[in-house]
Protein backbone atom coordinates (compact mmCIF):
# COMPACT_ATOMS: atom_id res chain seq x y z
CA UNK A 1 0.00 0.00 0.00
CA UNK A 2 1.47 3.66 -0.99
CA UNK A 3 -0.50 6.73 -0.08
CA UNK A 4 0.74 10.46 0.06
CA UNK A 5 -1.31 10.66 2.99
CA UNK A 6 -2.53 8.65 5.45
CA UNK A 7 -5.17 9.11 8.32
CA UNK A 8 -2.98 8.82 11.49
CA UNK A 9 -4.37 7.09 14.84
CA UNK A 10 -2.85 7.24 18.13
CA UNK A 11 -2.97 5.02 20.63
CA UNK A 12 -0.80 5.47 23.61
CA UNK A 13 1.90 7.52 21.96
CA UNK A 14 1.70 4.98 18.76
CA UNK A 15 0.68 5.66 15.61
CA UNK A 16 -1.37 4.06 13.30
CA UNK A 17 -1.65 5.07 9.52
CA UNK A 18 -4.46 4.00 7.41
CA UNK A 19 -5.21 4.71 4.23
CA UNK A 20 -7.85 7.43 4.54
CA UNK A 21 -10.03 5.63 2.36
CA UNK A 22 -10.52 3.35 5.16
CA UNK A 23 -11.81 5.66 7.40
CA UNK A 24 -15.46 6.26 7.05
CA UNK A 25 -16.36 8.37 9.75
CA UNK A 26 -15.23 9.78 13.15
CA UNK A 27 -17.23 9.69 16.08
CA UNK A 28 -16.71 10.79 19.96
CA UNK A 29 -15.98 8.27 22.00
CA UNK A 30 -18.55 10.37 24.32
CA UNK A 31 -21.39 8.60 22.07
CA UNK A 32 -20.48 4.99 22.51
CA UNK A 33 -23.12 2.84 24.04
CA UNK A 34 -22.45 0.15 26.10
CA UNK A 35 -21.95 -3.34 24.92
CA UNK A 36 -25.38 -5.37 24.64
CA UNK A 37 -25.79 -8.94 23.94
CA UNK A 38 -28.12 -7.91 20.61
CA UNK A 39 -25.01 -6.04 19.77
CA UNK A 40 -23.96 -10.02 18.69
CA UNK A 41 -19.99 -9.16 18.97
CA UNK A 42 -17.15 -8.72 20.96
CA UNK A 43 -16.70 -5.44 20.89
CA UNK A 44 -16.09 -3.29 23.78
CA UNK A 45 -18.89 -0.65 23.17
CA UNK A 46 -21.45 0.50 20.06
CA UNK A 47 -21.52 3.91 17.94
CA UNK A 48 -24.15 4.24 15.37
CA UNK A 49 -23.09 5.51 11.52
CA UNK A 50 -25.18 5.41 8.41
CA UNK A 51 -27.90 3.02 9.82
CA UNK A 52 -25.49 0.44 11.05
CA UNK A 53 -24.08 -0.61 14.67
CA UNK A 54 -20.34 -0.42 14.64
CA UNK A 55 -18.66 -2.40 17.54
CA UNK A 56 -15.97 -0.45 19.43
CA UNK A 57 -12.60 -1.77 20.08
CA UNK A 58 -9.04 -0.61 21.21
CA UNK A 59 -6.16 -1.61 21.91
CA UNK A 60 -3.34 -0.35 24.28
CA UNK A 61 0.60 0.87 24.60
CA UNK A 62 1.75 -2.79 23.11
CA UNK A 63 -1.26 -2.04 20.70
CA UNK A 64 -3.26 -5.66 21.96
CA UNK A 65 -6.52 -5.62 22.41
CA UNK A 66 -8.46 -4.02 25.57
CA UNK A 67 -11.59 -5.67 27.61
CA UNK A 68 -12.56 -1.69 28.26
CA UNK A 69 -12.17 1.68 26.83
CA UNK A 70 -9.00 4.16 28.92
CA UNK A 71 -10.63 7.28 29.01
CA UNK A 72 -7.80 8.76 26.73
CA UNK A 73 -9.48 7.17 24.19
CA UNK A 74 -11.39 10.60 22.72
CA UNK A 75 -12.09 9.57 18.92
CA UNK A 76 -13.66 6.14 17.52
CA UNK A 77 -13.23 6.11 13.96
CA UNK A 78 -15.18 3.73 11.74
CA UNK A 79 -13.16 1.74 9.53
CA UNK A 80 -14.27 0.45 6.48
CA UNK A 81 -13.71 -3.59 5.90
CA UNK A 82 -15.64 -5.39 2.94
CA UNK A 83 -18.81 -5.91 4.96
CA UNK A 84 -18.08 -6.32 8.59
CA UNK A 85 -18.17 -3.50 10.51
CA UNK A 86 -15.17 -2.30 12.77
CA UNK A 87 -14.29 1.07 14.98
CA UNK A 88 -11.62 1.79 16.71
CA UNK A 89 -11.25 4.23 20.15
CA UNK A 90 -7.98 5.96 19.79
CA UNK A 91 -6.56 9.56 21.49
CA UNK A 92 -6.46 11.15 18.23
CA UNK A 93 -6.50 11.45 14.64
CA UNK A 94 -5.00 13.42 12.28
CA UNK A 95 -3.55 13.14 8.80
CA UNK A 96 0.22 12.38 7.85
CA UNK A 97 1.63 13.79 4.62
CA UNK A 98 4.27 11.58 3.51
CA UNK A 99 7.52 13.64 2.02
CA UNK A 100 10.83 12.71 0.16
CA UNK A 101 12.36 12.14 3.78
CA UNK A 102 10.13 9.79 4.87
CA UNK A 103 11.30 5.63 4.45
CA UNK A 104 8.53 3.66 3.99
CA UNK A 105 9.67 -0.34 4.76
CA UNK A 106 7.95 -3.62 4.96
CA UNK A 107 7.99 -4.98 8.48
CA UNK A 108 11.19 -7.26 8.25
CA UNK A 109 9.46 -10.78 8.49
CA UNK A 110 11.10 -11.71 11.77
CA UNK A 111 9.37 -9.04 13.48
CA UNK A 112 6.09 -10.28 12.04
CA UNK A 113 4.22 -11.34 14.90
CA UNK A 114 0.96 -13.50 14.77
CA UNK A 115 -1.96 -11.14 14.56
CA UNK A 116 -0.06 -7.71 14.47
CA UNK A 117 -1.66 -4.98 12.83
CA UNK A 118 1.84 -3.53 11.54
CA UNK A 119 2.16 -4.65 7.90
CA UNK A 120 4.78 -1.76 7.36
CA UNK A 121 6.56 0.87 8.43
CA UNK A 122 6.78 4.49 7.72
CA UNK A 123 9.96 6.88 9.67
CA UNK A 124 9.22 10.78 9.07
CA UNK A 125 10.87 13.47 10.61
CA UNK A 126 12.09 11.27 13.70
CA UNK A 127 8.83 9.08 14.65
CA UNK A 128 8.26 5.82 13.43
CA UNK A 129 4.83 5.25 12.20
CA UNK A 130 3.18 1.87 11.77
CA UNK A 131 1.41 1.18 8.67
CA UNK A 132 -1.92 -0.55 8.89
CA UNK A 133 -5.05 -1.82 7.12
CA UNK A 134 -8.66 -2.88 8.15
CA UNK A 135 -8.22 -6.69 7.59
CA UNK A 136 -4.90 -6.14 10.17
CA UNK A 137 -6.37 -4.57 12.80
CA UNK A 138 -9.67 -6.96 12.25
CA UNK A 139 -7.39 -10.02 12.79
CA UNK A 140 -5.90 -8.19 15.92
CA UNK A 141 -8.93 -7.13 17.99
CA UNK A 142 -11.71 -9.63 16.59
CA UNK A 143 -11.67 -12.95 17.53
CA UNK A 144 -11.45 -15.54 14.40
CA UNK A 145 -14.80 -16.84 15.04
CA UNK A 146 -16.43 -13.51 14.42
CA UNK A 147 -14.31 -12.36 11.29
CA UNK A 148 -15.88 -12.97 8.25
CA UNK B 1 49.30 -25.12 2.65
CA UNK B 2 47.70 -22.93 4.94
CA UNK B 3 44.87 -20.00 3.99
CA UNK B 4 44.63 -16.91 6.00
CA UNK B 5 41.56 -14.92 5.78
CA UNK B 6 40.50 -11.78 8.02
CA UNK B 7 37.13 -11.87 10.09
CA UNK B 8 35.50 -9.42 13.28
CA UNK B 9 35.40 -10.66 16.60
CA UNK B 10 32.10 -9.15 18.28
CA UNK B 11 31.07 -9.22 22.17
CA UNK B 12 27.37 -9.29 22.86
CA UNK B 13 25.65 -7.73 26.16
CA UNK B 14 26.37 -10.68 28.04
CA UNK B 15 30.10 -11.03 26.72
CA UNK B 16 29.18 -14.01 24.38
CA UNK B 17 31.86 -13.80 21.48
CA UNK B 18 31.21 -14.65 18.24
CA UNK B 19 33.00 -13.68 14.70
CA UNK B 20 31.65 -12.73 11.42
CA UNK B 21 33.35 -12.16 8.12
CA UNK B 22 35.46 -9.38 7.29
CA UNK B 23 32.76 -8.35 4.46
CA UNK B 24 30.40 -8.86 6.53
CA UNK B 25 30.62 -6.17 9.33
CA UNK B 26 29.99 -2.67 7.53
CA UNK B 27 29.57 -0.25 9.99
CA UNK B 28 30.45 0.22 13.54
CA UNK B 29 28.21 2.54 15.53
CA UNK B 30 28.78 3.82 19.25
CA UNK B 31 25.19 5.16 19.37
CA UNK B 32 22.11 4.85 17.75
CA UNK B 33 18.62 5.80 17.24
CA UNK B 34 16.36 2.61 17.94
CA UNK B 35 12.54 2.21 17.99
CA UNK B 36 10.63 0.18 19.86
CA UNK B 37 8.53 -2.13 17.12
CA UNK B 38 5.32 -3.95 19.27
CA UNK B 39 5.17 -7.68 18.33
CA UNK B 40 8.21 -8.57 17.61
CA UNK B 41 10.32 -11.29 19.27
CA UNK B 42 12.18 -10.51 22.51
CA UNK B 43 15.51 -10.55 20.44
CA UNK B 44 14.27 -8.38 17.70
CA UNK B 45 12.56 -5.69 19.08
CA UNK B 46 13.52 -2.34 17.60
CA UNK B 47 14.09 -0.76 14.47
CA UNK B 48 17.17 1.75 13.34
CA UNK B 49 17.22 4.35 10.27
CA UNK B 50 20.30 4.41 8.47
CA UNK B 51 21.37 5.25 5.25
CA UNK B 52 17.84 5.67 4.48
CA UNK B 53 16.47 2.04 5.41
CA UNK B 54 15.14 0.78 8.43
CA UNK B 55 17.33 -2.04 9.65
CA UNK B 56 16.17 -4.89 12.41
CA UNK B 57 17.92 -4.17 15.57
CA UNK B 58 18.85 -7.83 17.35
CA UNK B 59 20.47 -8.32 20.83
CA UNK B 60 22.25 -11.74 20.34
CA UNK B 61 22.01 -11.86 24.26
CA UNK B 62 18.34 -12.52 23.98
CA UNK B 63 18.63 -15.40 21.93
CA UNK B 64 19.90 -17.21 24.62
CA UNK B 65 17.73 -15.39 27.43
CA UNK B 66 15.01 -13.28 25.84
CA UNK B 67 14.38 -12.05 29.61
CA UNK B 68 17.54 -10.04 29.45
CA UNK B 69 17.44 -6.60 29.52
CA UNK B 70 17.93 -4.64 25.85
CA UNK B 71 20.30 -1.59 26.85
CA UNK B 72 21.20 -0.46 23.55
CA UNK B 73 25.49 0.06 24.07
CA UNK B 74 26.99 -0.15 20.90
CA UNK B 75 25.51 -1.20 17.48
CA UNK B 76 27.76 -3.05 14.30
CA UNK B 77 25.53 -3.07 11.01
CA UNK B 78 26.02 -6.43 9.21
CA UNK B 79 25.76 -6.84 5.36
CA UNK B 80 23.77 -10.34 3.88
CA UNK B 81 22.70 -12.10 0.61
CA UNK B 82 19.76 -14.26 1.03
CA UNK B 83 20.71 -15.69 -2.21
CA UNK B 84 23.85 -15.40 -4.13
CA UNK B 85 23.26 -12.32 -6.65
CA UNK B 86 20.60 -10.82 -4.84
CA UNK B 87 21.15 -7.05 -3.29
CA UNK B 88 22.96 -6.93 0.02
CA UNK B 89 20.60 -6.47 3.01
CA UNK B 90 21.87 -5.28 6.72
CA UNK B 91 20.67 -5.69 10.19
CA UNK B 92 21.68 -4.20 13.39
CA UNK B 93 23.05 -5.96 15.88
CA UNK B 94 23.72 -4.75 19.56
CA UNK B 95 27.48 -5.16 20.70
CA UNK B 96 28.56 -5.06 24.51
CA UNK B 97 31.77 -3.41 22.97
CA UNK B 98 33.93 -2.04 20.30
CA UNK B 99 34.33 -4.55 17.50
CA UNK B 100 38.12 -5.92 16.36
CA UNK B 101 39.65 -7.42 13.49
CA UNK B 102 41.49 -11.28 13.18
CA UNK B 103 43.35 -13.00 11.16
CA UNK B 104 42.25 -16.81 10.93
CA UNK B 105 44.01 -19.74 8.95
CA UNK B 106 42.28 -22.66 7.77
CA UNK B 107 43.79 -24.92 10.31
CA UNK B 108 41.98 -23.56 13.49
CA UNK B 109 38.68 -25.61 13.20
CA UNK B 110 37.83 -26.29 16.55
CA UNK B 111 34.10 -28.05 18.30
CA UNK B 112 31.08 -26.56 18.43
CA UNK B 113 31.01 -24.01 21.83
CA UNK B 114 28.07 -25.75 24.23
CA UNK B 115 26.48 -22.50 24.02
CA UNK B 116 24.77 -23.33 20.60
CA UNK B 117 24.21 -27.15 21.41
CA UNK B 118 20.42 -26.80 21.07
CA UNK B 119 19.20 -27.76 17.77
CA UNK B 120 17.92 -24.23 17.47
CA UNK B 121 20.86 -22.51 17.70
CA UNK B 122 23.24 -24.94 15.60
CA UNK B 123 22.57 -23.62 12.22
CA UNK B 124 23.64 -19.94 13.54
CA UNK B 125 27.47 -21.19 13.97
CA UNK B 126 29.26 -21.60 10.29
CA UNK B 127 32.17 -22.35 11.71
CA UNK B 128 34.24 -22.29 14.79
CA UNK B 129 38.05 -21.07 15.24
CA UNK B 130 40.01 -20.53 18.19
CA UNK B 131 41.48 -17.02 18.80
CA UNK B 132 43.87 -16.40 21.88
CA UNK B 133 42.42 -19.73 23.48
CA UNK B 134 39.21 -19.13 23.19
CA UNK B 135 36.80 -20.78 20.45
CA UNK B 136 34.56 -18.29 18.31
CA UNK B 137 32.15 -19.93 16.14
CA UNK B 138 31.51 -17.98 12.87
CA UNK B 139 27.97 -16.30 12.19
CA UNK B 140 25.87 -17.45 9.61
CA UNK B 141 23.90 -13.82 9.25
CA UNK B 142 21.19 -15.26 7.01
CA UNK B 143 20.30 -17.95 9.83
CA UNK B 144 20.46 -14.68 12.49
CA UNK B 145 17.89 -12.84 10.14
CA UNK B 146 15.79 -15.98 9.00
CA UNK B 147 12.00 -16.79 10.29
CA UNK B 148 13.09 -20.23 10.93
CA UNK B 149 15.26 -18.81 14.53
CA UNK B 150 11.95 -17.13 15.35
CA UNK B 151 10.15 -19.74 15.32
CA UNK B 152 12.29 -22.16 16.97
CA UNK B 153 12.70 -19.86 19.71
CA UNK B 154 9.11 -18.89 19.94
CA UNK B 155 8.79 -22.28 20.72
CA UNK B 156 10.87 -21.97 23.83
CA UNK B 157 8.58 -21.97 26.78
CA UNK B 158 10.86 -18.75 28.05
CA UNK B 159 10.33 -16.78 24.93
CA UNK B 160 6.34 -15.61 26.28
CA UNK B 161 8.33 -12.97 27.95
CA UNK B 162 9.90 -10.22 26.54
Amino acid sequence: MLANTYANLTIDGHSILLAQTDILHIELASNIRPHTQESGSSGLGTVEYGHTVWPVYTLDAALSPLNTIPEQRRLVACINHTEQQLALACDTVTTLQVDTESIIEELPDIMRGQNSPIEELLYNNGNLHFISSAGALMSTVMPPEEQE
Amino acid sequence: MTTAAHAWVLTDNADHRFAVANVEMVEYLSEATVLDVPYSPAYCPAVMPWRGRLLPVIHYHRLFDPQATAALKHIGVLAYQSHPGEPLQHVALVLGSAPYRVTVTDQESEALPELYAEAAYRPLVRSVFCHNTVSLPVLDVNYLISPALRDLLLKKPEAAAK
